[in-house]
């Protein structure tokens, strides 16, 4: 093997490149800076990290940023009651649920739909700036952080399923029945964006500064 | 080591479209919020019983239009102004003259309304002016406004003395149906109560200038006997009371220039009497007549009593009475007026359907100039000639066993009957009565002959054969007249009305023979 012992460690270093697919190993020395490179046995797209992973998760966190205001503001579900109509934000059913005593359902669905996206916004915005501006402190936590993100991501869509199971459970026509509001849309935007924030960020871009 | 492959590179990546329409889809969502949004107003209220901030809504004829957001208790601490967003077509519309009100649920004898906020909760309801000048601050009323006078149909004005239980949204009936309603009632200073009533336009052909109005009072009792009629309207008239009216044929209809106040009468029977005319009668003996007492002509009731006073002399009784307005050319100075009350006498009992009904008054008219006040007569006139037939008068010593409606008969079979006696002129004799009726006017000529026939005729003695004869049995009891006419040639001309005859006192025998062939005019079927 090559015995490039220069003092880098890191493979990006060592001109070294690895298929994420199959797993092949590349030398990438004298490749021209932001080509599109493809690996020569499986031809999927090989890089030493995420092609434009920046950008694009500062894009897609920041759409997740401004859509969570309409699905904080606008309200996600409408009751039906007897000809009455009661529309109701996120914030109010959970509100009602702890009103009622039914502290547990409140917990998980304010974690659920307020905490989780706020944290994944807010996890993200860190790491994506500490990248920017070079921070070195709390790197494992950083990358702990980005792991927990990465994992709970898909519970936000939580407070999603209730409503759409609501909608076709309690449906008694003219006495009481529940649709879906305009915020449902933009929560599932919101999740739907900082899990691709997350997926297009290349965690090892943490370690590179 | 291989090398990678070089592919060629794009340009910007097109991630960036993504926070572009998040921008987009957060830029338009606040300008539609904007541009909805509507306008705040205030609405003065007395409370907010089952008023709810954000839940609340302002309808206009079953469309919300506004919702309540806040309410604020104003500085004297009476009123709360109730601050109401309004949607945005709606803000073109609020003028001075807009008008709001609670709608809450209300349940009395009178009305049953607003129950739909049982289950929604109160809400305002909003009567859009037409004003020009807009405003932004209104006070609410009381209860929903009358409708206005511009909704479209025929407003009257009824006016009464007494009181009603008439309230907004009363019905208005023609014929037991519904074919307006009451739209206000006010107390005027003199103490009356003008009430405003809409009749709807497909309805208003049936009122005219006839047309009297009155209250209904939902059972109606008539008690004539022996007939006795109840009448109950339904119990949703009885309930919200209402006032009905009939029209009367003849008037005219109602247009821009008749007057449209009317009076309110109390009840159908004040109602029907309105046209009657007032007549005023003296009665200087008690005939035991009361409030309500017919009054007839040739058997049918013309009208009624209306009240019976003392006068102030305390000998004279004063009554009060409705003659109905058709027949007012019975009412003149002669016209002779006498109370018919129940009579026993040995012949048997007259006038007994006074005894059931109570005692009446009859009348015959006179002629003479109109009038409107009455001697009652105490007893039945001398003569009431009949205007069918033949009216004879008889002469006789004495009155006998004869009077009223006494049977005239001819070979023992009734054709005629008394109709009144009296004194001749120069006390010499009295003065008999009759009337021949129709079929049998030709049985009597000039040298007719008439005789008593009450009782038995003894005629002879005890030396001579004894004849008793008689006649009839009702003769014997009631008295009667019979007649016998000559014949051929001996019979003379017919008679004319009025003809004088004598009464004998026994028929002569040859009378009894005379059996002329004469032609009856016909006969009522039997």
């Amino acid at each position: 093997m090559a015995n490039k012992s220069a003092s880098r460690d890191t493979a990006m270093a060592a001109g070294l490149m690895r298929c994420h697919d199959c797993g092949k190993l590349v030398r990438a020395d004298n490749a021209p800076q932001d080509a599109l490179l493809a690996c020569p046995r499986c031809d999927a797209s090989i890089h030493y990290r995420k092609f434009d992973a920046i950008p694009r998760s500062w894009a897609l966190i920041i759409t997740a940023a401004i859509l969570l205001f309409p699905a904080n503001l606008l309200p996600i579900m409408r009751v039906d009651f007897l000809g009455s109509q009661k529309y109701s934000t996120i914030m109010d059913g959970i509100l009602y649920f702890f009103h009622s005593g039914e502290y547990g359902i409140g917990l998980i669905i304010f974690i659920a739909s307020i905490l989780v996206p706020l944290f994944k916004i807010i996890g993200m915005t860190l790491i994506l700036l500490s990248i920017r501006f070079k921070w070195k402190t709390w790197l494992r936590h950083k990358a702990v952080m980005f792991r927990f993100i990465q994992f709970v991501g898909r519970w936000s869509m939580l407070d999603i399923f209730i409503i759409a199971l609501m909608s076709s459970l309690v449906d008694f026509g003219t006495f009481t029945s529940t649709q879906a509001g305009p915020a449902a849309t933009y929560l599932t935007a919101v999740v739907i964006c900082s899990m691709f924030a997350a997926i297009t960020f290349d965690s090892r871009l943490l370690w590179d500064a | 080591m291989e090398r990678p492959v070089i592919k060629e590179k794009k340009g910007i990546s097109p991630i960036w479209i993504l926070p572009l329409v998040a921008l987009l889809i957060g830029s338009w969502l606040l300008y539609k919020d904007f541009e909805e949004s509507g306008v705040m107003i205030t609405v003065r209220i007395k409370d907010a019983n089952g008023l709810t901030i954000d839940k609340t809504q302002v309808m206009f004829k079953g469309l919300p239009v506004g919702t309540l957001r806040g309410f604020k208790v104003t500085p004297d601490l009476q009123h709360i102004d109730a601050r109401i967003e309004m949607t945005k077509e709606a803000e073109d519309e609020l003028t001075k003259d807009t008008k709001f009100w609670v709608v809450r649920p209300e349940v009395s004898m009178n009305r049953i309304t607003g129950l739909d906020t049982l289950v929604s909760g109160s809400y305002f309801e909003v009567q859009l002016g037409t004003g020009t000048e807009q405003s932004h601050f209104f006070t609410a009323l009381d209860e929903a406004p009358p409708l206005s006078k511009h909704v479209p149909g025929l407003h009257l004005t009824l006016q009464s003395l007494t009181a009603t239980s008439l309230s907004p949204s009363s019905p208005v009936l023609f014929k037991k149906v519904e074919v307006g309603e009451v739209i206000s009632k006010t107390l005027e200073e003199d103490g009356s109560i003008t009430t405003r009533i809409i009749i709807y336009p497909q309805f208003m052909a049936h009122v005219s200038t006839n047309s009297r109005f009155y209250l209904n009072s939902g059972i109606y009792l008539q008690a004539n006997l022996p007939k006795i009629s109840l009448q109950i309207d339904p119990i949703k008239t009885i309930i919200k009371g209402g006032v009905s009216f009939d029209t009367a044929p003849g008037g005219k209809a109602i247009d821009d220039n008749t007057a449209k106040t009317f009076p309110l009468y109390k009840d159908r029977q004040t109602a029907q009497q309105a046209d009657d005319i007032e007549i005023e009668l003296t009665f200087s003996v008690d005939h035991g007549l009361e409030a309500g007492a017919d009054i007839r002509y040739q058997g049918v009731k013309i009208g009624s009593v209306t009240t019976v006073e003392l006068e102030d002399d305390f000998k004279t009784v004063r009554a009060k009475a409705h003659i109905y307005k058709s027949l007012n050319r019975l009412l003149r100075d002669d016209t002779y007026i006498w109370a018919v009350s129940p009579r026993f006498s040995l012949a048997g009992v007259s006038n007994f359907d006074t005894i059931m009904k109570g005692s009446y008054l009859n009348l015959i008219p006179g002629n003479g100039k109109p009038t409107k006040s009455f001697q009652v007569r105490d007893s039945r006139p001398v003569n009431q000639p009949l205007s069918k037939g033949l009216n004879l008068i008889l002469e006789t010593d004495r009155l006998g066993s004869l009077g009223y409606d006494k049977p005239v008969y001819y070979r023992q079979v009734q054709v005629g009957h008394t109709t009144g006696y009296e004194l001749s002129a120069t006390g010499q004799n009295v003065l008999i009565y009759l009337n021949i009726h129709e079929p049998y006017v030709n049985l009597i000529r000039e040298n007719t002959r008439f005789w008593n026939m009450s009782g038995l005729r003894i005629k002879g003695g005890l030396m001579t054969s004894m004849k008793i004869t008689t006649e009839s049995m009702a003769a014997i009891l009631d008295g009667g007249i019979s007649f016998s006419t000559p014949e051929k040639e001996d019979m003379g001309n017919r008679v004319a009305n009025d003809h004088h005859f004598t009464l004998h006192s026994d028929p002569d025998d040859a009378w009894l023979n005379w059996s002329p062939a004469l032609e009856l005019g016909e006969l009522p079927d039997k």
